[in-house]
This record gives structure tokens, C-alpha cells and sequence, in this order.
């Protein structure tokens, strides 16, 4: 078998995905199971799903074939020839996913790149369909080149795209309310159901945290680690939830946003980039607020300096 | 992967999403939120950061509080209330149909609020004192 030849399972896996939705709203309508479910959220999940999906094949041949060539081109220079084994899968799934906790904190924390991502956050639920809430245009954000450190390491780029898609299928069973806390050891190790919550959180204390793919040890050793509270249940959603349940304005209202605010008449040019490039809430008057602006109002430390919440024990 | 299998699992997907909007209905998860008005009131305060007086406008899904600057809307998003503060220069037109005023907004993230009453002329009225729509026609 070559790198090449190794699944999109992530992509082609509707059966499992329908299969387990189907069993949470068994488990929620019948077996007061926790959780909720809400028709047109999930359709409108769905369809997000449906299109990211779609737009993968569309764009399969142009922009993620440039992608993948100019990772094939790099892995030229690789510093070591790792080839294809389970050893080289299973080290690249654990690098990969150091690249992904970094892809994801850039997600929330530049405005950019945070308007591709925000959509899979902008469901008041969290449910199995929330997982498949995912943006369009996910190329748009740049951010494929954290793939580089990995493909100049060694690793094909081939097993870099496998990795990626298994971790994203891990990261759908997570989207749940169904189950609660796993043993401890779990939950100090992964990336939970429970972390992941607290990840969709809106509560000051719970924002911008969690970042983790499939190793909660990332936020752990990064210092953006927050346990989930029962004595504070997470409101899903955004701070500024949305207002629609169109999937195509859900796919595009933050470029949109980000266009209106940039071309606003008497702003300098740095106020123009800082509205694409700042943290999502930065404002030129003062109007709005990023996250860490709604934590200090909340009377919460800054998430990345003071006693990194990483110290924290494992719940 | 071939064109045709592509296509049975295009068809595949939209079956299941189709099956499970279906089903969700069938088991009453369409249902929209019921909005207390002390708890619209709450979420609201919280939002304006300030007191909100008087009574609301009750409609169908959503109430209505004169603030200000414009109104405080709490309306059911699906089961989440959401809440939004309207001003005059948020909103494109209003349309007048029968037992139903919709706004049309110019935020793209939330293009319209749709109000469904049993007596829209008060509600046109209302909206008029807040200075968001034109008076109703006299009766
Ligand atoms: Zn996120
Ligand atoms: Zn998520």
C-alpha cells in the first residue's frame, strides 16, 4: 500500500454518522438520555455537513490538488525518509494532532481565520450533528501550512491527509451530551466529550479553551486547559449567537461581517487589517469585545498569562 | 471513487438527512421555545446591562420590549431564546401581511424577524412609537 492509496474516511463515513444520530436521539426522545435536539439545527448542521462535503469534491482537483502537490514538492527536502508503517501512522496522527491544537487556537483567536471556523460553533446545541457543522471554504484560512513542519519532518503527505481524517472522525464521537465523564485516565490523556463541551462553552470561563483534537495534553502543556464544571452548565453557542438557520448565510455571515467592518468609511488601514487579523471582537471604538475582554469584565485571569489553568488536576 | 458511486452516496446522504429532520419532527424536537416574560426580561438586562420597564408586546414567538434606543427582542431561535436590541437604522423595511409584520433587517447573520399577531395594527402602532415602522393606516 502507498501513502497515496490511504482512505478519506472522515469523508465517507455518512453511514456510521447517521447510524450513531440516529441512536443519541433514540437515547434522548426515549431513554431520557441528556441532550437535546432541535429539527431545524440539525437539518441546518446537516446541510453544513453536506456541504463541506461537496465543496471538498469541488475543489478535490484545483485548490487541495495545488495543496497536496505543493506538500508533495516539500517532502522532497524531508529531513528523514519515514515511509509507510504503523509506527509512521501512529507518530504522525500524534504530530498531526500538535499541528491541529495550533490550527485550532489560530481559529479562534485571529478573525480570519475564525470566520471558517465559527460556523461549526454557531449551534445553540450540542449533539452528534453539531461535529458535522463544518465551513465550506476551510483553504481560505491558509492555515494548511502547519501541515509543512510535518511534511519537512518526513511524513508523506498522504499519511498527513489519513491522519487528519481519522482525527476528525474521532472528534464527531465527541459532539455529545449522552455521555458524561470518562474514567480518569481518559480524561486526563483525550480530548472528552466533556472537554470538548466546555470547548463549545460561552460562559466567560469557558471561553477559549480546550482546543485539543484528540490530546487534551496539548491545552494541558499550553496552559488552555479548563475542566467542565457541574456547578456551571455550558451554554452552547456564540456570544453573539446568530440568527438564521439558511446554510448559506450560515457558511459565509463572518466574511461577510469582516467585509462590512473593513470597508467602513474613515478607518486607517491599520483598522481595516486589524478587523480581519485581530482577535474576533476586536473593534476600532471600543464597541465590542474579544473574549479576554469578556473574561477580565467577568473578573477571570487572561487565559495565557497568570497561573496557567494547565496545573489544574485531571478531573 | 466512480461517478456512479459518488451518486449512490449523494443519494444515501440526502435520504439520511431527510430521515432524520423527519423523525425529529415526528417526535415534537420542532417545537420552538416558549418564552416566559420574566425570564425575556432577565436575558435582556443582562444584554443591555440596564433595567427594561413596561410591559411587552406579546407575540407569537417572540416579545417585545420599548427601550430607549429602539426595542429589545426576545424571540425563539428553534428551543434557545435569542436576544437582540433593534434600533431605527437596523432595519431595511417592514412588510404588512395578514396577522404577520416581518422586518426586514440588515444584518446578514439575522435577515429578519418575523412577528405573527392576531392584531397587527397595534403592533404596527407599537413598533411606530418606537420609532422602527410607520404608522398603521387608520382603521
Ligand atoms: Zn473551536
Ligand atoms: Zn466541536
Amino acid at each position: 500500500m502507498s501513502p497515496e492509496s490511504l482512505p478519506d474516511i472522515s469523508s465517507f463515513a455518512a453511514p456510521v454518522y447517521i447510524g450513531f444520530i440516529l441512536l443519541e436521539i433514540g437515547l434522548i426522545t426515549w431513554r431520557g438520555a441528556k441532550g437535546a435536539y432541535e429539527t431545524k439545527d440539525a437539518t441546518t448542521s446537516l446541510a453544513m455537513g453536506t456541504g463541506n462535503l461537496t465543496f471538498g469534491l469541488i475543489f478535490a482537483g484545483s485548490i487541495y490538488a495545488a495543496i497536496y502537490a505543493g506538500l508533495l514538492w516539500l517532502h522532497q527536502f524531508a529531513l528523514f525518509d519515514i515511509g509507510l508503517s504503523v509506527f509512521a501512522v501512529a507518530a504522525c496522527f500524534v504530530l498531526d494532532d500538535l499541528a491541529y491544537y495550533w490550527n485550532h487556537r489560530f481559529s479562534h483567536t485571529v478573525r480570519w481565520a475564525w470566520a471558517n471556523h465559527v460556523i461549526h460553533h454557531s449551534s445553540q446545541h450540542y449533539n452528534l450533528t453539531t461535529a458535522l457543522r463544518q465551513p465550506w471554504f476551510g483553504f481560505a484560512t491558509g492555515l494548511f501550512v502547519l501541515k509543512v513542519p510535518l511534511v519537512l519532518l518526513g511524513f508523506h503527505p498522504g499519511i498527513v491527509a489519513f491522519c487528519a481524517s481519522l482525527n476528525l472522525l474521532y472528534q464527531f464521537f465527541i459532539h455529545t451530551e449522552t455521555v458524561g465523564k470518562m474514567p480518569r485516565w481518559v480524561e486526563a490523556v483525550f480530548n472528552t466529550p466533556s472537554h470538548h463541551r466546555v470547548h463549545h462553552g460561552k460562559n466567560p470561563r469557558y471561553l477559549d479553551s480546550n482546543y485539543a483534537g484528540v490530546f487534551i495534553l496539548w491545552d494541558r502543556l499550553f496552559g488552555t486547559f479548563v475542566p467542565e464544571d457541574e456547578a456551571e452548565p455550558v451554554n452552547y453557542g456564540l456570544v453573539k449567537d446568530i440568527g438564521t438557520f439558511n446554510p448559506l448565510r450560515v457558511a459565509v455571515h463572518e466574511y461577510v461581517a469582516i467585509g462590512q467592518d473593513a470597508s467602513r468609511p474613515g478607518l486607517t488601514l491599520r483598522q481595516r487589517l486589524a478587523y480581519a487579523f485581530a482577535p474576533p471582537g476586536w473593534s476600532h471604538d471600543g464597541s465590542r469585545k474579544t473574549s479576554e475582554e469578556i473574561r477580565a469584565e467577568a473578573g477571570l485571569p487572561p487565559r495565557r498569562k497568570g497561573r496557567a489553568p494547565a496545573m489544574a488536576p485531571a478531573e | 471513487m466512480s461517478g456512479i458511486t459518488l451518486l449512490a452516496y449523494a443519494f444515501f446522504v440526502a435520504a439520511g438527512i431527510g430521515g432524520i429532520a423527519y423523525l425529529l419532527h415526528r417526535t415534537g424536537h420542532g417545537r420552538p421555545a416558549v418564552l416566559e416574560e420574566a425570564e425575556a426580561r432577565r436575558l435582556l438586562q443582562e444584554r443591555t446591562g440596564g433595567p427594561v420597564a413596561g410591559p411587552p408586546f406579546v407575540t407569537e414567538a417572540a416579545l417585545l420590549f420599548a427601550l430607549e434606543d429602539g426595542i429589545g427582542v426576545v424571540r425563539a431561535q428553534g428551543r434557545f431564546p435569542l436576544v437582540r436590541v433593534i434600533g431605527k437604522e437596523d432595519v431595511r423595511d417592514v412588510q404588512a401581511r395578514a396577522r404577520r409584520l416581518t422586518l426586514r433587517l440588515r444584518g446578514f447573520d439575522d435577515p429578519r424577524l418575523v412577528l405573527r399577531t392576531d392584531d397587527p395594527e397595534s403592533l404596527r402602532d407599537w413598533l411606530a412609537a418606537a420609532g422602527l415602522a410607520e404608522e398603521a393606516e387608520p382603521r
